[in-house]
């Protein structure tokens, strides 16, 4: 038979027994609604955990450090596992790597302003051209090719004071660790903001030189940019993480100033470096290529890992619900075809007479299930876009506690739940079919 | 064009084995009106679905245009009834959900022919039937008279080699009867299609070309009929 000829029977049959077609579509909506729900829950479930995890680990960058034994400085003319500047460069060129951010740490180190306000700050040299590829936002200001140029992180702008007042605060705690009230002074002028842009400032170090205090400054500098709160990050705790990021250059003045001599540029070791990658998908073979350069990697693939296998036994058990739920539906397509074969002998004994064979009389009826379950199928759609209107909603107004904050149904989702009852239309239509095509024409001609 | 020789047939039941149709030979020229005319139990409606391959003999041989269908499988047997038979019931059998036009159509489905081909002759046929107006009516809206004409329709619109019709008239009035056997009359003289039919009426066997009577599983007469003659 023609396909078009083939459907037309089968919807004609379809549209003619209303009460077999309403027990059919209910069965199989319901299953396939069930399959759609579960496939979406666990998908919604998983994606959500993907974006918390990509919010609070970057997936798409890998951070490098030294592979040096016994420490940087072990004092070794050659040092194989040492990062350096060359390395930076072989890196930079690799297959699928966008950025590269480099970090020489300058130890902790004492700014103060113009007004002699000063708090101590954690100091990086690095690429500043890079920041913002590295999710860096500016809340005021960018980066400048001048080189006097200091970009100041959220919590460098916060608990800077006068050291008269720092130290009597210090010496006052001191002998009375458990005055609250001092406390809370202590930790109100460390939440006082104080405005740094364009700010001059100068870094310190008191050091002991031949069992003498000496206080070392550095030459002035001026911060032409203001970072953001970090994505991730609470503001809370932002104030208290204080770093101020320099050039290499500057980071190499710095160091030789307060006694470290790393030398040019060149020679700089650097302490670790951020790699950003094209796609997740290319982390690892990154990973490889940097583990030839005789250097320690490590990123957040793992994470994923962990997330994906603990959803994939969630995913099964959710998923083996829905087809279960589909089996026990598919029961009332298998009782009505059933049903309607019977119905239908006399009619199918006539179409045997008038020259119909047994693939065709099956085709009939196999097409007719498919329809239905086609039919079952698009009613499922429409279900589980109800169910999961009315599941987000009792999750939003707490009548309902589950794990996902918000069930979404992805297009991918919908081929599969009407593809899971086409298949169960056709499959319970395949008895039936059998049994019809099996009819005895002159047996029901004879005896109705 | 068809030929029975030797056929007998028996069926089964709990009592045993009751013979039905008992050495039988018979032979149906192309273009012939057949009347196969006995009592009730008289064999002659077993011996139309042997001849119509709905069943097989326990011994002899039913040839068609030269081929023993009693040899055919089931499909074989299917396609046989497609290409060479056509049928028409007492009870017309018609699909309710289907309309006129395409009741006529439904054995053309089988054949894989195309709508357009297949509306264009059951057009063809309805209007030799009288129904043209009819094609897009539904069984449930037709009498009886017309709904045997639509299953006379139905059987000649594969063009088959002979047609079987079991008690046509059976279901009539005497007038709707005439008008039906009038419409089988001009068909076998248009078309030249071979008819053999069961009844139980001899007057509906004294209008065929010939009538082949039975009695209890045997062929006691085969004569023309004065019409005929």
């Amino acid at each position: 038979m023609r396909p078009n000829d083939l459907l037309r029977m089968a919807w004609g049959q379809i549209s003619r027994r209303k009460v077999v077609t309403l027990l059919c579509m209910i069965g199989l909506s319901v299953g396939c609604a069930a399959i759609i729900l579960a496939i979406s829950i666990s998908s919604s479930a998983q994606a959500q955990s993907i974006a918390e995890m990509n919010r609070t680990y970057k997936m798409d960058e890998i951070t490098v450090s030294a592979k040096t034994v016994g420490g940087r400085n072990s004092g070794s003319a050659f040092d194989r596992g040492a990062m350096t500047m060359q390395k930076l460069d072989v890196i930079k060129r690799l297959p699928h790597v966008t950025a590269v951010l480099p970090q020489v740490n300058v130890p902790l180190l004492e700014m103060y302003t113009m007004e002699d306000k000063s708090v101590d700050v954690q100091v990086i040299g690095t690429d500043l051209t890079m920041l913002s590829r590295f999710g860096y936002a500016f809340a005021e200001g960018g980066v400048s090719t001048m080189p006097d140029t200091v970009v100041a992180n959220y919590g460098a702008s916060f608990g800077l004071m006068d050291p008269k007042t720092k130290k009597d605060l210090i010496e006052k705690l001191s002998s009375d660790p458990y005055n609250d009230e001092l406390y809370m002074k202590y930790d109100e002028l460390g939440r006082k903001h104080t405005k740094l842009f364009q700010q001059q400032i100068h870094f310190r170090q008191t050091m002991n030189i031949n069992n003498a205090n000496v206080v070392k400054s550095s030459l002035p500098l001026r911060i032409r940019g203001v970072l953001q709160v970090k994505d991730g990050s609470s503001e809370e705790y932002s104030i208290y993480d204080k770093q101020l990021y320099v050039s290499l250059d500057t980071a190499i003045l710095l160091k030789e100033r307060f006694g470290d001599n790393s030398g040019t540029v060149a020679k700089l070791k650097l302490d670790s470096l951020t790699v950003k990658v094209e796609d997740k998908r290319y982390v690892a073979q990154v990973e490889r290529l940097i583990g030839k350069l005789y250097l320690n990697t490590q990123s957040n693939l793992f994470q994923e890992k962990v997330i994906q296998e603990k959803f994939a036994t969630f995913k099964k058990t959710t998923l083996g619900i829905g087809i279960f739920i589909l089996m026990l539906a598919s029961l009332s397509i298998f009782v009505a075809m059933t049903m309607s074969t019977h119905q239908r002998r006399r009619q199918i004994g006539v179409m045997k007479i008038l020259g119909a064979n047994l693939w065709q009389i099956r085709q009939l009826f196999v097409g007719e299930a498919a329809v239905l379950g086609l039919m079952g199928g698009i009613a499922g759609i429409a279900i589980a876009y109800l169910a999961v209107a009315g599941l987000n909603r009792a999750v939003a107004t707490g009548l309902l506690t589950l794990n996902v904050k918000e069930v979404s149904i992805s297009l991918s989702v919908l081929p599969v739940g009407i593809g899971f009852a086409l298949l169960t239309g056709i499959f319970t239509g395949i008895y039936p079919a059998i049994s019809a095509s099996r009819t005895n024409a002159l047996e029901v001609i004879k005896n109705g | 064009m068809l030929q029975v020789e030797q056929v007998s047939h028996s069926f089964r039941n709990a009592g045993g084995v009751i013979p039905v149709l008992k050495d039988i030979n018979l032979t149906v020229s192309a273009g012939e009106m057949v009347a196969l005319l006995g009592s009730s139990g008289s064999g002659k409606s077993t011996l139309l679905h042997l001849m119509a391959g709905f069943m097989k003999p326990d011994t002899g041989s039913i040839r068609i245009a030269g081929q023993d269908i009693v040899k055919l499988s089931e499909n074989q047997l299917a396609e046989y009834r497609r290409f060479h038979i056509g049928y028409i019931f007492q009870s017309y059998e018609l699909i309710p959900n289907l309309t006129i036009r395409e009741n006529v159509e439904l054995p053309l489905l089988f054949l894989r022919v195309s709508p357009s081909k297949r509306k264009k002759k059951a057009m063809e046929l309805l209007a030799q039937v009288g129904l043209t107006d009819k094609s897009g009516l539904f069984p449930s809206q037709l009498s009886g008279g017309q709904q045997q004409r639509v299953s006379i329709a139905r059987a000649l619109i594969t063009e088959p080699s002979v047609i079987f019709a079991d008690e046509p008239t059976g279901n009539l009035d005497t007038s709707t009867e005439e008008e039906v056997l009038a419409i089988l009359h001009r068909l076998n003289t248009d078309l030249r299609t071979t008819f053999i039919i069961v009844t139980h009426e001899a007057e509906v066997a004294a209008q065929m070309g010939r009538t082949i009577t039975l009695q209890q599983g045997h062929l006691v007469d085969n004569r023309q009929s004065p019409i005929a003659m």
